[in-house]
């Protein structure tokens, strides 16, 4: 027969308390959020624990009784019932154990999806960061490990309770037998709980350092990797591992020192409690001689100091360790999710939907001086720009950016006050490196969301025909991750057809041809007014074959040297 | 969006592991064996705590007085310093010895990564092998500092412990080790059964989450256009809890196992109390030598686990190193020895190649380039061009005919490196001067670059100074200067520059051929028509060669082309 397996992890994440994160939150508190997300599991779970604990000290206590009871009684009858007596007592620290562990991982799991899911929508906020992101694999390592280290700190508040309860009833058990002893267990415990808190400074330290190289050197090997079609090409993979091995080699060195004051930092503890033993054993050892033991309460005391080792050195050294990493940790989760946003302000406002008017009115930037341009709806319009101020409009006109002085509005009203993903939904800025991503061509064109006439109508307009038939499966022919099996021109193209795929009432596209041949960039420039239907777009192009079908050219360059 | 089609980089075996570790530790035989001495005398030391507890039971029922109270208490006290100076010691010198392994070995990895065919790491993902250089470097590194020392300390502990029992009287040990021994190998057994394919497929799903995460970093700029954040967030959330539904697993395996370690503990205890009964009685035994043997058999719990549980991070461990390792054993970048060509900087012939069975790429296609001859490749997008040119590169190994010759290749994917502008450069001329990197940016004309605010030391790529696409793109340039080979790809490397750029770099790509030959596969058809000899493309063959003064007045595809190129341009 099969038990059922009880307390899997459900189908959908376990939601856990809010955790609360502001630009005053400091790493102490956040660990300490995160250990308090979870009491639904926690706190059954620690109750689970402790019971664990107490089971495990009272195997002394009953061993030392069946000696006293049965051993030196011969009675076979006692003999039995101290072997039951013995049975129940492991079965209720097994199954408190196997039950409590879960139930605890449960926890722990749960606050650590929270914290994954903060980090990630903070990556992905359509109001993105000020400034430079990090590199993606600094933020993949944050967004792994160190959310791992995080939420393992969530287990200080179960595996540490049971340990404390079996320090106590252990005391309290040997108060009992003498005071002594209890005063000794009670007092000691603390001291080296200080101890350890004092030992682990170093540790903390040395563990964030460690941790920053560990990042460092997989956050070079995603850059390297990333880079892989450059090198593999120049023949420069050689180069590039060598790069690798000296981030690796100073993740190294960082692991070294850490790994010395993990060494001092745990030979310090083992002599501390050997050391507590060493005085306890001789209060017993003297009590007993003077008669105020009896043998067997002596066999007690000594099976219990044997069993205390190990919750001891469990809270001097698995919470202390733990609760080190999670707070080096912590920082680091910290410098994502208290990244600022980009400048531009936002409102609640949504565009009506359909058709609309762009107008630029007098807008100034860095590299745009006082542009006024209106863009009605149905029209086309080319621009012609340099780079710089091409980039310029992009930023405002997605919505990232504000000009120093002028007015960008749609159906009339200023940008400012659209929500910004109801705004990018009707006017469609679509980078000029376009990423593909991974899934089918239907997926990528279509993202799930676009309807299927819209698909092929777009597909057809970016002049893909071709790209399917040969594709081995279709549509449904797997692009690869960032497209890779596409070549440069069929990316181009796919991505064009996603754009025009979504039908925006605005769509603005940057030299969306530069990869295409002539014949199929005048195909796509041929079929381009058609897919777009009602909707009015803005080329921003020097391609004279997509400026050709514009109902007018606005030229920057000619305006900025006349 | 299904992983279903994604082809995975391969595991190692258990031997290929063992013999990278072999390697890796070669000429450390010392330190090893001076670690396994220092980890042994560390558990020795340990031994004298329980002994001296055992003979204080001894010592009060025989009344041996107070001065062997304190003498036992100094022998505890002195057994815990020495145990803590060597086992420290020994756990410091595990894990120096561990995380020199692991470094060896992960830089091995990336090395191997960095040279495996690019269709092998297409296919696979670049996250599958960031996810294998980090994840499972960590899991290793963490589970190596528990699993050395438990193996060399617990098993002596173990090993002097049952010896310990045996002399008390063989019959402990006997009945003990008879009902213990069969559920702790049984134990096993059904851990080695269960737990591996649950790792595995642990590792996996954090592959699958990282490779969501990166993709979606790498393309934040269309994440946000096509406000696809709640899509992507959903998909990395997806793959995140995953991870925890198999972690869960895992966990029920371990305790499974605990479960199963606690029935023999309490079976040896329970024979121990019955056998200790029996001596009792039948006045065989005193009632303090079945007191010792139970303290000695409490004492194996601790270390009887730690070597169970170790086990267990042993088999996350070996799940984590065989994906290391197997990316080092991942079948070899060949790059098929070439011949050097006679008279020629390349010389391609009845060249073929398919990425899927049944839809060749290219068919039949030959191609001589002249030393100092420059070739333009030109054809509508998906006609091959750029597969032919990777195979002449050496990029791509052809599936069929032969290839000679040797060349750089520079596409329109550019990747600047984080770093500093120097690294960027003498990539692909480690120890370069300071005056040759500046020369091969002046012979660009890459004058922007020149005066970037720290010069050379100007920190570049996602952390530095942004450059712009064309800026990018001259940088790609001038490393071909400072590689200086016989021939050079440009494949549309001046493309993704926008318009408003080419002419500029149309003159960086022509310096960066002068003097060696080049193929360049352009659509920008005024930059072809700039070629010693224009080749045309059409559905992987070759369908017109000539000059571009033959091919613009002959009536065949080019000729179509040129006069779509030149409407509105002049």
């Amino acid at each position: 027969m099969r038990l059922p397996v009880l307390l899997q992890a459900p189908a959908d994440p376990i939601p856990v308390r809010p955790i609360r994160i502001d630009a005053a939150t400091t790493p102490r508190r956040l660990t300490l959020r995160a250990i308090a997300a979870a009491p639904r599991q926690m706190v059954p779970a620690a109750m689970l624990l402790v019971m664990h604990q107490v089971g495990e000290s009272l195997v002394p206590v009953i061993m030392g009784f069946a000696i006293d009871q049965a051993v030196a009684t011969g009675d076979p009858v006692r003999l039995a019932l101290c072997v039951a007596l013995l049975g129940a007592d492991f079965a209720l620290l097994s199954f408190s154990y196997r039950f409590g562990s879960r139930l605890g991982l449960l926890g722990i799991e749960a606050v650590q999806h929270r914290m994954r899911t903060l980090v990630a929508d903070r990556l992905l906020d359509p109001k993105g960061v000020k400034g430079r992101a990090g590199l993606p694999g600094v933020s993949l390592s944050i967004a792994a490990t160190d959310v791992n280290n995080l939420a393992r700190a969530v287990s200080i508040a179960a595996w540490p309770v049971g340990e404390i309860a079996a320090v106590l009833l252990t005391g309290t058990v040997l108060m009992v037998l003498s005071w002594e002893l209890g005063l000794i267990v009670l007092i000691g415990v603390p001291l080296l709980l200080l101890i350890m808190d004092r030992a682990g400074g170093p540790l903390r330290r040395r563990s964030h350092d460690q941790s920053a190289l560990a990042a460092e050197a997989s956050g070079k090997a995603a850059d390297l990797l990333a880079g892989y079609r450059v090198l593999s090409g120049l023949g420069a993979q050689g180069a590039a591992a060598d790069r690798y091995r000296k981030a690796s080699r100073d993740a190294l060195a960082g692991s070294l020192r850490a790994a010395g004051s993990q060494g001092v930092y745990t030979g310090s503890m083992n002599l501390a409690s050997g050391l507590f033993v060493a005085g306890l054993a001789v209060v017993a050892g003297l009590r007993a001689l003077n008669g105020d033991l009896t043998v067997g309460q002596l066999i007690t005391i000594v099976g219990l100091t044997q069993f205390i080792i190990g919750p001891l050195s469990g809270l001097a050294t698995n919470a202390g360790a733990i609760w080190a990493a999670a707070l080096a940790s912590a920082e680091r989760v910290l410098s994502i999710l208290q990244l600022p946003h980009h400048d531009a302000a936002h409102g609640d406002a949504r565009p009506e939907p359909g058709d609309g008017k762009l107008s630029l009115t007098g807008v100034r930037t860095a590299n745009l001086d006082g542009l006024d341009l209106d863009i009605a709806p149905g029209e086309c319009v080319g621009l012609r720009a340099t780079p710089a101020a091409a980039a310029d409009l992009a930023a405002l006109l997605s919505g990232g950016a504000e000009p120093d002085a002028g007015a960008v509005a749609w159906q009339g009203r200023p940008f400012a006050e659209y929500d910004l993903e109801a705004l990018r939904a009707a006017v469609l800025v679509v980078p000029h490196h376009a990423a593909l991503f991974d899934g089918s061509i239907l997926d990528n064109v279509g993202l799930l969301t676009a309807d299927r006439e819209a698909v092929d109508a777009a597909l057809d307009a970016a002049d893909c025909a071709e790209i399917i038939d040969a594709a081995p499966n279709g549509l449904d022919t797997e692009v690869g991750e960032d497209g890779l099996r596409l070549s440069g021109g069929q990316r181009q193209r796919i991505a064009l057809a996603r754009a025009l795929a979504q039908r925006p009432p605005l769509l603005v596209l940057q030299d969306p041809t530069t990869a295409v041949d002539s014949v199929t960039e005048s195909r796509i420039a041929e079929r381009l007014r058609a897919a777009r239907g009602n909707g009015s777009t803005l080329l921003v192009t020097d391609a004279p074959a997509l400026l050709a079908v514009c109902d007018r050219v606005v030229d920057l360059n000619a305006k900025a040297t006349a | 969006m299904s992983d279903d089609t994604r082809e995975t980089l391969p595991l190692a075996t258990a031997a290929q592991v063992r013999s990278e570790v072999r390697l890796a530790l070669k000429g450390g035989t010392g330190k090893v064996v001076g670690v396994v001495a220092l980890l042994t005398l560390g558990a020795a030391a340990g031994l004298a705590t329980p002994w001296a507890l055992g003979a204080l039971v001894d010592a009060v029922a025989e009344s041996q007085g107070a001065e062997r109270i304190w003498l036992l208490a100094a022998t505890i006290a002195a057994g815990a310093l020495f145990a803590a100076l060597f086992d420290g010691l020994g756990q410091v010198g595990a894990t120096r010895l561990v995380e020199r392994v692991l470094a060896s070995t992960r830089e091995r990895m990336v090395a191997r990564g960095l040279a495996l065919p690019r269709a092998a790491l297409e296919r696979a993902g670049a996250g599958d092998l960031v996810s294998r250089a980090g994840d499972d470097v960590a899991v290793i590194a963490e589970a190596a500092p528990m699993v050395v020392p438990a193996v060399t300390g617990s098993a002596f502990t173990i090993a002097t412990t049952v010896v310990g029992i045996a002399v008390l009287d063989w019959r402990f040990a006997v009945c003990a080790l008879v009902l213990v021994i069969p559920v702790y190998v049984t134990t096993l057994r059904w851990h080695r059964r269960n737990a591996p394919q649950i790792y595995e497929a642990e590792r996996a799903a954090m592959a699958t989450r990282a490779q969501h995460l990166l993709a979606s970093l790498r393309g934040i700029e269309t994440v946000h256009a096509f406000n696809l954040s709640g899509i992507h967030g959903k998909r990395i959330l997806l793959a995140s809890w995953a991870v925890s539904i198999w972690s869960v697993r895992a966990r029920t395996v371990v305790n499974g196992f605990f479960a199963r370690i606690n029935l023999a503990e309490f079976l040896g205890m329970s024979s121990i109390l019955v056998v200790g009964f029996l001596l009792v009685r039948e006045g065989q035994g005193t009632v303090g030598a079945a007191t010792t043997a139970m303290l000695f058999f409490l004492r194996l719990f601790g270390p009887i686990n730690e070597l169970m549980f170790v086990v267990d991070e042993l088999q996350s461990a070996l799940a984590s190193m065989r994906r290391i390792v197997g990316v080092i054993h991942a079948d070899e970048f060949k790059a098929a020895e070439r011949a050097e060509p006679v008279d020629a900087a390349a010389d391609a012939s009845g060249i073929r190649f398919e990425y899927v069975a049944g839809h060749p790429v290219l068919d039949d296609v030959s191609l001589r380039i002249g030393a100092q001859e420059t070739v333009a490749l030109v054809g509508s997008s998906g006609a091959g061009k750029s597969t032919l040119a990777a195979i002449i590169a050496g990029v791509l190994d052809t599936a069929g005919g032969t290839v000679s010759g040797t060349a750089a290749l520079v596409t329109q994917e550019v990747h600047v490196f984080d770093g500093t502008l120097r690294e960027n450069l003498d990539l692909v001329r480690p120890g370069a001067s300071d005056d040759e990197l500046l020369a091969a940016l002046r012979s660009v004309g890459a004058e922007s670059l020149l005066n970037l605010p720290e010069g050379l030391d100007t920190g570049i790529g996602d952390r530095g100074t942004e450059l712009t696409p064309a800026q990018a793109q001259s940088l790609a340039l001038a490393r071909i200067v400072l590689l200086d080979p016989p021939l050079a790809v440009l494949d549309e490397a001046t493309s993704e520059a926008g318009s408003a750029d080419s002419a500029a770099l149309d003159h960086a790509s022509a310096a960066a051929l002068d003097g060696r030959a080049g193929l360049l596969v352009a659509h920008r058809l005024d930059q072809a028509a700039r070629a010693d000899r224009i080749v045309v493309m059409e559905k992987g063959r070759i369908v017109e060669e000539g000059t571009h003064e033959d091919l613009a007045n002959a009536d065949g595809p080019y000729a179509r082309a040129w006069s779509l190129w030149t409407r509105g341009r002049s």
